[in-house]
């Protein structure tokens, strides 16, 4: 019994000589690849056109539930949210709401540094989540593989679609 | 009953039914789309194959369609066999191949049989890289949102729309893989239950396109058990409530069918199913408006039409409880005027307050008689008041002056089922079963017999075997001579015209040789001697056949039935009313009327109307939308809509129903009777009749004083379950476990959040807090089962499929006191047509949408009600020298209406058809039926006031 | 007495703000060596290496609101925390640190260490009593039953180096190790009085009376601001005494060779502090009985062994 309080009084004394594994956070800033789960940004798809199609995936995905958004159309028949709010304060940064994502537009930051005063301030709208870029995504646009038609991309012009059905053919 | 085994299970089940459903019924997951519980198998889209064994040897078994399959006593099956899995697993693969990726922006998504189906079948990972199949869109409609790339061509929609729904303008268009269902051109799905193909459609070609101004998915709607407003038929509902984010005000997002076996069932009206709109209107009062006092410059008032402004509500419950004490002094007369249209309990309250004698029903002496009659009638043990399913399975049908289509829609879709019932025979006859749908419509065969005697009838007529179209007059006379002919065939007067002669002895034949005939009529034609007449031949048939005559009375508004159960005596009339109040202008005590959700503009001609608010000192109106009335009165309070309160509505077959606020309402809205009870609140002396309205605390509270005080109304004792009822100690949850948002939707103005509202009058929570799967109760309100998004999951909750649902019938029917109808004289004879020719009838013609008050200030039927027209006969307008779309003048007691012609073969010589409450109409509607003259309008045409 | 007025109020003051702020340092040493062996460098952000977070936490205790609850018995609870840090400081003026430092030189100087560092517990147990909170009670019943017990064996163990030196003068004990140090031939009496010493200072693993996970913080639960900051310069206070206490009676007090003898003393005391901090790092706490089994069952007859053993062998080379 002695022996085993000596030996760890003398494996906790070695570790005098250890190399100490904290971070001087925020004297000195870790690494964070780029895929670490922090702020919640909105992109954009290469257009510039917002990626986000309303879908709610995000904000059922949420387990504190803290993203909501509602959907509205644009007259080019596109999906739009008209507002879209994360509650920072309730968020846990687990990042579902990126995996729910079918059309990349929500993604995490490196970025974490997000304290306020007021708890208020940790409410972000659509205005302070959208970027100006398409994030870690580079090419993808929903509406070139999805099968609806908007301004500007007609039935039939998605990729692998086929031309539209002309019913009055014979269609042989 | 025959004993199946299925993945080594024995089970005892109902032989009558496919493989596919007993599977369902039993509550096994087997995959389907085109089998549809209501309509049948056709074994298009081979989602639901099984195996089969031949005994317990067989170690092979072959594939079978299991809702092609009927039942074999001691059969072996099996739906998790591998070689059926990888079966439907290609099969769901293939359906998938041309689906597009648009489940994000798709309506359906998240309530999508599809996505279901292709879950189930364990479809995850798409391998086809060919090309996409694309179709262009139609537009449908207000109503309807077209998106046909998402078409798996089950044919379900066609099936619904034309062989159930009878619908012609939706078809199967072109060919092979490249089948389109659409109309032939664009433009509205003329059919009035086109509505139903959302939730027909197992994925996402048809939505609804008034939910997707304010979508949001299915597991963020607040769902609470409802019952439809726009009509007295009583079809559940279950509306879909959630909060805006900008505004944090709920918001109703939609409706949908919520099953009731003897009701509804799965298919709702279009006027139901889109009419919800006028709740989210601009037009919907949200806050307690009073009079303003002071002059303005210029107004485009009328005259006499008040100016409101909106008010602290403290100040108008203190100003109505000072109203409440004065009268209780006997310093001011305080008359309290109902409404058909909200709950017995809204009534009740104002009953109490005012007390039952100075308590008139909203409705004028016409209308009040009609309903008193309807309830007369149903009081008869030889009739019978039927339910959905019943009228369903009649074998011979006659209409009397009710255009069903447009006052009672589901009713007009169960008697197209009836009309097939020969054809159902022939199919029993033959050994097919009736599952069998595409079999059974192959059968050649007649329609049952469906005759028709009236001013107008919509969408039925390609099913009639008989139609007569005459005023009401002639139809009570036919009715009346029907009678005769039925007790006694010779008894007919030999003057009748032959061929009305023939017609009489052929349905008086029809109606003796059926085993199940029903008669249908109601209030809408507004003339008290057909309802008489009907009565009779439902008597008479009674008597003859020594068994009870089924004989659905319609009634115009929701509540109508209930609420003549408070005026027993028959009295309490509009008309009545104002006679009292001409009395009275002598003695010097001040009238106050309080009118409670009612537009009187709409019940009494404005004359009268004009002379009876006008004898009023006061006038508080406690309302849900702004109508002319509301234009008079001094004082507003904002009431609930259906979806916001609880209370019980009374349908036409007498069955008692309770439904649940679904959300609590805007602002300052809440039910009237609360404004009632704040107001005696604020009352410092009170007498007994008003401490008992001060003690109510939930609605139910009311509802059991209902039941105490009226021994007609007994039932709503034992409705639904009370404010107290708990499932393993816990409330129901209106939201879904999967409600998200929570912690941001009011985020915006306040991060930290509020505790739930609590809702004193039903055991439910407005949260995720309690029980999401009440099966045991009626509350299930939110049709979503592990596994099932879609409202194809009903079947989950229901005791087999198209079964009564689990947690029971969610009304009971009133118990009125069984008693012989009184013997009416014989309808006197038409009065003669006057000399002048242009002196004629105006009778009231029913539109599905534009005639009823609330569904006509939603945004999607607003758009499809017809301009306000005046119907004439041809041989009339070639009289007349009028053509067709040409302006006409129409002089009445209470001024001219100007209009379009229509032209009709139809609507009787000597008559004009008048659209009933069309926007514009509506003052028109109290004159009818009545008479008119009709002049072509002097041009230019500049419609006067 | 020979010795200039000054030089004696210099011993006094110089021996009372010297181990006052050794106490107050050893906050952060405590802190900083803990860190280190949990490889973390601790408080380094007042001052060069953090040595300022003395002052910081000074100035946080002073400026904390002074809380009294008011369901204490106040009095008493004013009163407890300043009795364990006065006893301690006054046991510290026999302790010799050097040939010319040290405050008095009592005869019985050893029975007064002992007597003071017993009283000591009192504080506790009244800390505990006037909190009125039934954690602080427990901490406090704890650490009375666990002084009784340990203080028995204390005495006991240093009966040996009392013997052998023959007398209670801590000067006297000093003196009597210039050739060789008392922990070789009372090697058994320096464990147990290192462990006595131990509880009496109530450090892990004998800070029952603490025991944060069972009795949140027991018999100080209350107590917050200055008063909490006497109890814990208190406990350092103890530590350093213990400390000063073993190098004097064991290791040889200041002596040693080529370094001045106040040197050898405060390195011999620093290395047992350090110790002491290891044991904290290191151990964890047993269960109240085993502790007082341990105590009762080992302990006092190891003591008392060594007791007639030591006068034994006394007996045997007089």
């Amino acid at each position: 019994m002695i022996a085993s309080q000596l030996r760890s009084m003398w494996l906790v004394f070695k570790h005098l000589f250890r190399r100490n594994v904290t971070v001087q956070y925020p004297d000195q800033k870790p690494y964070l690849a780029p895929r670490y789960r922090g702020r919640i940004i909105l992109t954009r798809d290469p257009n510039g056109d917002e990626r986000c199609v309303a879908c709610n995936l995000c904000a059922v995905a949420c387990p504190p539930d803290c993203i909501s958004l509602q959907k509205t159309e644009d007259p080019d028949g596109r999906w739009r949210p008209e507002y879209f709010r994360i509650n920072f304060s309730r968020c846990i940064m687990c990042g579902l709401c990126e995996d729910a994502c079918p059309t990349y537009a929500i993604q995490l930051t490196p970025d974490f540094e997000m304290c306020e005063y007021d708890r208020q301030n940790m409410v972000y709208e659509k205005e302070d989540l959208l970027i100006n870029g398409p994030g870690k995504y580079h090419d993808y646009s929903f509406y070139q593989v999805a099968g609806k038609a908007i301004t500007g991309k007609d039935k039939g012009e998605a990729e692998n679609e086929a031309a539209p059905i002309n019913i009055k053919s014979l269609n042989l | 009953m025959p004993t199946i085994t299925i993945d080594g299970e024995k089970y005892q089940v109902d032989g009558e039914q496919n493989l596919l459903s007993t599977c369902l019924t039993l509550g096994l997951n087997v995959p389907y789309f085109c089998w549809h519980p209501e309509m049948g198998s056709v074994g298009a889209c081979r989602q639901c194959a099984m195996m089969e064994y031949k005994d317990s040897e067989d170690q092979h078994g072959r594939l079978i369609m299991s809702c092609m399959t009927p039942i074999r006593d001691g059969g072996i099956y099996s739906v998790k066999d591998e070689v059926a899995e990888e079966f439907r697993g290609s099969i769901i693969e293939d359906l998938m191949t041309n689906h597009p990726h648009d489940c994000p922006v798709c309506e359906e998504g998240g309530e999508c049989h599809l996505q279901d189906m292709t879950e189930m079948s364990g479809h995850t990972m798409r391998r086809y890289r060919g090309t996409k199949r694309t179709h262009r869109n139609q537009y449908l409609g207000p109503f309807i949102n077209h998106e046909m790339n998402r078409c798996i061509t089950c044919y379900r929609c066609v099936r619904f729309y034309n062989d159930y729904a009878g619908g012609e303008d939706l078809q199967a268009l072109g060919r092979n893989h490249q089948v389109y269902f659409g109309r032939q051109e664009e433009g509205r799905l003329e059919n009035g239950f086109s509505g139903n193909l959302v939730e027909v459609c197992p994925t996402g070609v048809f939505t609804d396109k008034t939910f997707s101004s304010h979508f949001v998915r299915k597991w963020d709607l607040q769902t609470a058990p409802s019952v439809c407003e726009h009509c007295a038929v009583g079809c559940n509902t279950a509306p879909g409530a959630r909060e805006s984010g900008n505004s944090n005000e709920p918001i109703l997002r939609r409706i949908t069918n919520l099953y009731h076996h003897d009701i509804n069932g799965y298919f709702l009206c279009d006027r139901g199913r889109f009419g919800y709109e006028y709740i989210n209107s601009a037009t919907r009062i949200q806050n307690v408006l009073s009079v303003r006092q002071e002059d303005v410059i210029s107004s485009t008032a009328e005259k006499g039409d008040r100016m409101h402004r909106e008010i602290n509500p403290q100040e108008a419950v203190l100003h109505l409880a000072e109203q409440i004490a004065m009268a209780n002094q006997g310093k001011r007369n305080l008359i309290g005027i109902g409404s058909p249209r909200t709950s017995l309990e809204n009534n009740y309250a104002l009953r109490k307050l005012v007390g039952s004698g100075n308590f008139y029903s909203g409705l004028s002496q016409k209308d009040q008689e009609l309903l008193h009659l309807v309830s007369t009638i149903q009081q008869d043990d030889r009739i019978q008041s039927p339910s959905t399913p019943e009228i369903e399975n009649a074998d011979a049908i006659l209409i009397l002056g009710e255009d069903i289509y447009n006052t009672a829609p589901r009713i007009s879709l169960a008697v197209r089922q009836a009309a097939r019932n020969r054809q159902k025979q022939q199919a029993k006859s033959l050994k097919i079963p009736l599952w069998q749908d595409s079999s059974v419509r192959q059968l050649e065969g007649d329609y049952s017999p469906i005759i028709f005697a009236g001013t107008e009838l919509s969408n039925l007529e390609k099913i009639t075997s008989n139609t007569l179209f005459e005023s009401p007059e002639k139809v009570a006379s036919f009715a009346c001579n029907l009678a005769l002919a039925i007790s006694d065939p010779t008894s007919l007067s030999p003057d009748l015209e032959p061929s009305l002669l023939e017609l009489i002895t052929h349905t008086a034949g029809i109606l003796r040789g059926s085993s199940k005939p029903l008669i249908i009529s109601g209030t809408s034609s507004k003339h008290a001697d057909t309802l008489k007449s009907v009565a009779q031949v439902a008597t008479v048939l009674s008597d003859y056949k020594k068994q009870p005559t089924m004989l659905y009375l319609a009634c115009d508004e929701v509540n109508s039935l209930g609420l003549i159960q408070f005026f027993n005596d028959g009295k309490g009339n509009l008309d009545e009313l104002l006679e009292r109040l001409k009395k009275n202008t002598d003695n010097q005590i001040p009238t106050s009327l309080m009118i409670l959700e009612n537009d009187l503009y709409r019940r009494l001609d404005k004359k009268s109307l004009e002379q009876l608010l006008s004898q009023a000192d006061e006038i508080i109106l406690l309302d849900t939308l702004l109508n002319p009335t509301s234009k008079r009165a001094d004082w507003i309070f904002p009431a609930s809509v259906t979806a916001e309160s609880q209370g019980t509505f009374i349908n036409n077959n007498g069955l008692a129903q309770r439904f649940y606020a679904v959300y609590e309402g805007k602002g300052f809205i809440q039910e009237s009777w609360r404004w009632l009870m704040d107001a005696v609140n604020f009352c410092t002396e009170k007498p007994a009749n008003l401490s008992a309205i001060a003690e109510w605390q939930h609605s139910t509270d009311l509802s059991d004083a209902i039941a105490r005080e009226f021994p007609v109304l007994k039932a709503l004792d034992s409705l639904g379950p009370d404010e107290d009822f708990r499932i393993d100690g816990l409330k129901v949850a209106r939201q879904s476990a999967r409600y998200s948002g929570r912690t941001a939707i009011h985020a915006e103005k306040q991060v930290s959040e509020n505790p739930p509202l609590q809702d004193p009058d039903a055991p439910m929570s407005f949260s995720m807090e309690g029980i999401h799967n009440p099966n045991r109760s009626p509350l299930q309100a939110n049709i979503w089962s592990p596994g099932w998004n879609s409202n194809q999951s009903i079947f989950k909750f229901q005791e087999e499929v198209g079964g009564e649902r689990r947690g029971g019938p969610s009304g009971i029917r009133i118990e009125r006191p069984q008693r012989v109808m009184p013997e009416w004289p014989a309808p006197s004879t038409p009065p003669e047509v006057a000399a002048d020719p242009s002196h004629v009838q105006m009778l009231p013609l029913y539109r599905l949408f534009g005639s009823e008050e609330l569904s006509n200030q939603a945004m999607g039927i607003s758009e499809v009600i017809e301009a306000p027209f005046v119907m004439v006969n041809h041989i009339d307008a070639k009289a007349f020298d009028i053509h067709q779309r040409e302006l006409i003048e129409l002089e009445t007691s209470c001024g001219t209406y100007r209009a379009e012609v229509r032209i009709s073969p139809t609507i009787p010589s000597g008559t004009v058809g008048i659209p009933y409450g069309l926007p514009d109409f509506e003052t028109l509607s109290p004159l009818l039926p009545g008479y008119a003259s009709l002049r072509p309008a002097e041009a230019p045409a500049i419609t006067e006031d | 007495m020979s010795t200039p007025i000054w030089i004696t109020l210099l011993n006094i003051f110089g021996v009372l703000i010297a181990t006052v702020i050794l106490a107050a340092v050893l906050t952060w040493g405590e802190r900083r060596l803990l860190g280190f062996w949990q490889d973390r460098p601790g408080p380094n952000r007042v001052g060069p290496f953090g040595t300022l977070q003395v002052l910081a936490d000074m100035i946080k205790l002073f400026f904390k609101e002074d809380f009294i609850p008011r369901f204490a018995d106040i009095p008493v609870f004013v009163l407890a925390p300043t009795v364990v840090m006065a006893t301690m400081l006054i046991a510290f003026a026999v302790v010799p640190m050097s040939p010319g430092i040290g405050v008095v030189d009592l005869n019985i100087g050893l029975l007064f260490v002992l007597a003071m560092s017993s009283i000591a517990v009192y504080s506790i147990i009244l800390g505990g009593y006037a909190s009125n909170n039934k954690y602080a009670l427990l901490g406090g019943l704890r650490a009375a039953a666990q002084t009784v017990s340990y203080e028995v064996f204390m005495g006991l163990s240093l009966m040996g180096v009392v013997m052998m030196s023959g007398s209670f003068n801590l000067r006297d004990i000093v003196n009597a190790q210039a050739e060789r140090w008392f922990i070789m031939p009372q090697f058994v009496g320096f464990i147990v009085f290192f462990i006595a010493g131990i509880a009496e200072s109530r450090r892990t693993p004998f800070d029952l009376p603490e025991a944060e996970h069972e009795l949140t913080a027991g018999f100080h639960t209350e107590y917050s601001g200055m008063k909490f900051g006497m109890f814990f310069v208190g406990e350092y206070l103890a530590v350093i005494l213990i400390s000063a206490l073993i190098t004097t009676l064991f290791l040889g007090g200041w002596h040693g060779p080529w370094l001045p003898p106040i040197i050898w003393f405060c390195l011999k005391t620093a290395i047992l502090v350090a110790i002491f901090i290891l044991l904290r790092a290191s151990l964890p706490r047993p269960r109240y009985d085993q502790l007082m089994k341990f105590g009762w069952k080992v302990m006092l007859p190891l003591a008392l062994i060594n007791l007639l053993v030591t006068a034994g062998v006394l007996l045997w080379t007089a």
